[in-house]
C-alpha cells in the first residue's frame, strides 16, 4: 500500500525544504482571516494568493496553498457558530448546531469542537489518500484516450450538474470553459480565436482567468452587499471552557472517524465535495442518533459530523485531482492552477515518478493540520473581532491582491485585463445563476479533452462503436449516467413546482 | 383560461438563454473559419463549431422554458461594478508608471466610491494600509521585481 522506500524519501525531502514549513503558517492564517469573514469564500483566498506561489518551489507552493485549504475549512466554522452565517458554503450544517450552542453562552465549547473535529477530519482524509494514492494509480495507468476523455466529460458533467443551478444551466456554463480552452493554438498547433492578437497566442491566461472568474466575479458581486451582523455582544472567551469543547470532542472517537470517512468518500467525488459532505455527515449522524430530536439544538455530534466531514472532504478531493489530474471544486480547481504554474501535469505517470513528493505533500498536509490546532486555539480568541471585521475592509485588499497577482504571473496587461474581463463574465454568470466552478472547470480540462478526442478518434477511424469494445470506457459510461442521472430524474420531478431560492451564498 | 397571455415574460431565464444563443452564434460563426475536418481527422474547428452549437441549443431551450416562469425584475448593478472594473483597470495601467504604492493607493481610493458609507479620513487610512500591505506582501515578502514610488 505504502512504498516505504518513498516514504522515507519524502520525510527526508520534508526535512531538507525549510520554506515548505515557513510558508504553512501564513497559509493557514489567511484561510482561517478569508474563511472567517462571511461573504468571503476559500476559493478566493486561494485564488489571490496563487500568484504568489509563482517564486516558491513545487513542494512548498502547494503546501502554501492547502494550507489555506486547511484554515479555511475551519475558519467557515467560526462565524456559523458565532453568527448562524456559514463563513462557505462548506460550514452550512456547522451552523445547524453550533450556533445554538453559542446562543446558551457555550460558544467557546463549540468553537473547540470544531476546532479538533476539523483537525481530526484533515487527517482522516490525508490518511486515506497515503494508503491509496499508490493503488489508485497503477488502476488509472490502465486508463487510455477514449477513458480519459470519458472521464474529463465526467468532472465537467458532475461540477455543472451537482449544483444549485438547473442542470442546462450547468452544462452551459461548462461548454463555456471549454470554448475558452480552445483559444489559442491548439493541440496540432494551429491557431485560433486570437482575433490576431499576438497576445492571445497562448490562450487565456489559465490563472488570471481563475482569480477572474472566483475572486473579481464575487468581488463585484459583493461590493454594496452587507452582511448584516445582528449580534453586537461582545463575547468572551475563555481558554478552559476551548479546552473543554476540545475534550468533548476527542471523546467521541467513533462520531469523527465516522464523519471524516465520509467527507473522504464523498470529497472524492468529482463536483461534489465539503458543501455536500458536511450536510450528508450531518443527515447521518442524526439519523444514526439515539435523540435524533436534540440535533439542531445544540447537540455538539452535529457539529462533530458537519466538522469533521467538511476538513476531511479536502484529502478527499486530492485523490481525484493527483490520481486524474481532474478538479472536484473550487479549491482543487486553484490546486490545479497550481500545477500549472510550475510545469506539473497531475496523474497516474506523476504519483509513479513522483511519489516522493507526492508523500511528502500528504505527510506536510498531516502536520499541517496539527500545526492548525495550535494556530486555531489563538485565532479563537480573535474570532469575536473577526467575524465583524467589515467587508469594505477586505475588497480593496482582494481587488490589489488580485491585480497585482495577474500582472506577476503573465508580467504585462494581459493578466490585469483578463481578471477584470472573467470578472465580468463571472458577474453576469453568478446573476444569471450560471455556476462559474463549471466553466473554470471546462478551462482547465478542454485542452486535455479535446486532445483525448482527437486521440480516440484517430485511433477508431471515426467510428463510434470502437467503444463497445472497450469495457473500461463502458463503465465509466454506465457510472456517468448513473451518478448524474438521480440528479436529472429529481429535477424532472421538480420541474412543475416554482422554487424562488434565496440562498446568499452559491457555492463555488 | 380562454385569454392567454401573449406577453414575453422577463426573467433570469430568459436573459440567461439569450446571452447563451448570442455567444453560441457568435463563437460558431467565427470558428467557421477553421477546418472542420472529419471525425477520424478532426480539424481545429471541430470542436469549437460543435460545442457553440450544442450552447446555441442550451440557449434556446432556456429562452423558451423561461416563459413557463413568472416574470421577474432583472436589476444589474452596474454602477458598482464599473467603479470597482474601472479602479481594477486603472490601478493595472498605474502599476509600471506609477508603482506599486501609488497605484494601490488610487485603486482603493477610487474603488471605495462604490461604499456610500466611508467618510474621507476613513477612505485615505484604508488605501494607506492596503497600499503598504500590498507593498510589504509583493515587494519586500516575495521579491517581485516592480517599482514602488513614482519614476
Amino acid at each position: 500500500m505504502i512504498n516505504a522506500e518513498a516514504f522515507h524519501a519524502a520525510l527526508s525531502l520534508l526535512g531538507n525544504t525549510p520554506a515548505a514549513w515557513l510558508v504553512v503558517p501564513p497559509g493557514l492564517i489567511i484561510g482561517l482571516f478569508f474563511g472567517s469573514i462571511p461573504g468571503l469564500s476559500i476559493s478566493i483566498a486561494m485564488a489571490v494568493f496563487l500568484p504568489a506561489t509563482l517564486y516558491m518551489d513545487f513542494l512548498p507552493a502547494i503546501l502554501f496553498l492547502t494550507a489555506i485549504f486547511t484554515g479555511g475549512g475551519f475558519g467557515g466554522a467560526i462565524p456559523a457558530i458565532m453568527l448562524n452565517i456559514p463563513g462557505t458554503s462548506s460550514s452550512v450544517a456547522t451552523a445547524f448546531d453550533g450556533y445554538p450552542m453559542a446562543r446558551r453562552g457555550e460558544h467557546a465549547q463549540a468553537l473547540g469542537i470544531g476546532l479538533v473535529a476539523s483537525v481530526l477530519g484533515t487527517l482522516v482524509g490525508y490518511l486515506l489518500l497515503l494508503f491509496t494514492v499508490q493503488s489508485i494509480s497503477q488502476w488509472v495507468l490502465r486508463l487510455g484516450p477514449t477513458e480519459m476523455l470519458v472521464v474529463a466529460i465526467w468532472g465537467v458533467t458532475l461540477i455543472a450538474v451537482l449544483n444549485d443551478a438547473s442542470i442546462s444551466k450547468g452544462i452551459a456554463a461548462g461548454i463555456l470553459g471549454i470554448l475558452i480552452s480552445t483559444i489559442g493554438y491548439s493541440d496540432a498547433g494551429q491557431m485560433r480565436g486570437t482575433f490576431g492578437s499576438m497576445y492571445l497566442l497562448d490562450g487565456i491566461p489559465v490563472i488570471p482567468a481563475l482569480i477572474g472568474f472566483f475572486a473579481a466575479s464575487e468581488l463585484f458581486n459583493l461590493v454594496g452587499k452587507r452582511y448584516i451582523v445582528d449580534d453586537s455582544a461582545l463575547r468572551v472567551v475563555r481558554f478552559r471552557h476551548i479546552l473543554d469543547g476540545m475534550g468533548q470532542a476527542a471523546s467521541k472517537p467513533f462520531q469523527l472517524m465516522r464523519g471524516g470517512s465520509m467527507g473522504a468518500v464523498i470529497g472524492a467525488i468529482p463536483g461534489v465535495g465539503a458543501s455536500i459532505a458536511n450536510l450528508a455527515a450531518y443527515a447521518t449522524a442524526k439519523q444514526r442518533s439515539k435523540d435524533p430530536d436534540s440535533f439542531g439544538k445544540g447537540n455538539p455530534s452535529g457539529l462533530i459530523a458537519a466538522e469533521s466531514a467538511n476538513s476531511s472532504s479536502e484529502g478527499g478531493s486530492m485523490i481525484t485531482l493527483l490520481a486524474l489530474g481532474l478538479p472536484g471544486g473550487a479549491g482543487t480547481a486553484v490546486l490545479l492552477g497550481a500545477f500549472a504554474l510550475h510545469n506539473v501535469t497531475g496523474g497516474p505517470r506523476f504519483i509513479r515518478e513522483n511519489t516522493d513528493i507526492v508523500y511528502a505533500l500528504i505527510i506536510g498536509n498531516m502536520a499541517q493540520a496539527v500545526l492548525l490546532l495550535i494556530v486555531g486555539v489563538g485565532f479563537i480568541f480573535l474570532a469575536g473581532y473577526i467575524v465583524k471585521l467589515s467587508l469594505k475592509l477586505m475588497i480593496p485588499i482582494v481587488m490589489v491582491l488580485s491585480v497585482v497577482g495577474s500582472y506577476a504571473i503573465t508580467g504585462n496587461m494581459v493578466g490585469p485585463i483578463t481578471v477584470v474581463a472573467t470578472g465580468i463574465i463571472g458577474w453576469l454568470m453568478r446573476r444569471y445563476g450560471f455556476p462559474v466552478a463549471a466553466t473554470v472547470v471546462g478551462l482547465l480540462v478542454g485542452g486535455m479533452a479535446e486532445g483525448e478526442l482527437v486521440r480516440s478518434m484517430q485511433i477508431s477511424g471515426g467510428n463510434l462503436g470502437f467503444i463497445a469494445d472497450r469495457p473500461i470506457t463502458l463503465a465509466l459510461l454506465a457510472l456517468l449516467l448513473l451518478s448524474v442521472l438521480p440528479r436529472v430524474i429529481g429535477s424532472m420531478l421538480k420541474r412543475r413546482r416554482a422554487t424562488p431560492r434565496h440562498s446568499p451564498r452559491t457555492p463555488s | 383560461m380562454a385569454t392567454r397571455n401573449l406577453t414575453l415574460k422577463v426573467n433570469h431565464e430568459l436573459f440567461g438563454g439569450l446571452l447563451l444563443i448570442g455567444i453560441g452564434a457568435y463563437a460558431y460563426y467565427h470558428g467557421q473559419q477553421y477546418a472542420f475536418g472529419s471525425l477520424a481527422r478532426m480539424g481545429p474547428g471541430f470542436l469549437p463549431q460543435v460545442l457553440s452549437m450544442v450552447l446555441c441549443g442550451i440557449g434556446g431551450l432556456l429562452a423558451v422554458t423561461s416563459q413557463l416562469k413568472p416574470s421577474s425584475t432583472v436589476q444589474l448593478q452596474w454602477g458598482q461594478l464599473l467603479i470597482v472594473a474601472a479602479s481594477m483597470a486603472l490601478f493595472a495601467l498605474l502599476l509600471r508608471p506609477a508603482g506599486l504604492f501609488t497605484a494601490a493607493f488610487v485603486g482603493v481610493v477610487i474603488s471605495s466610491w462604490a461604499d456610500r458609507e466611508i467618510t474621507w479620513p476613513g477612505r485615505i487610512a484604508l488605501a494607506l494600509v492596503v497600499a503598504a500591505l500590498a507593498s510589504l506582501i509583493f515587494i519586500v515578502g516575495l521579491g517581485m521585481n516592480m517599482p514602488l514610488w513614482w519614476g
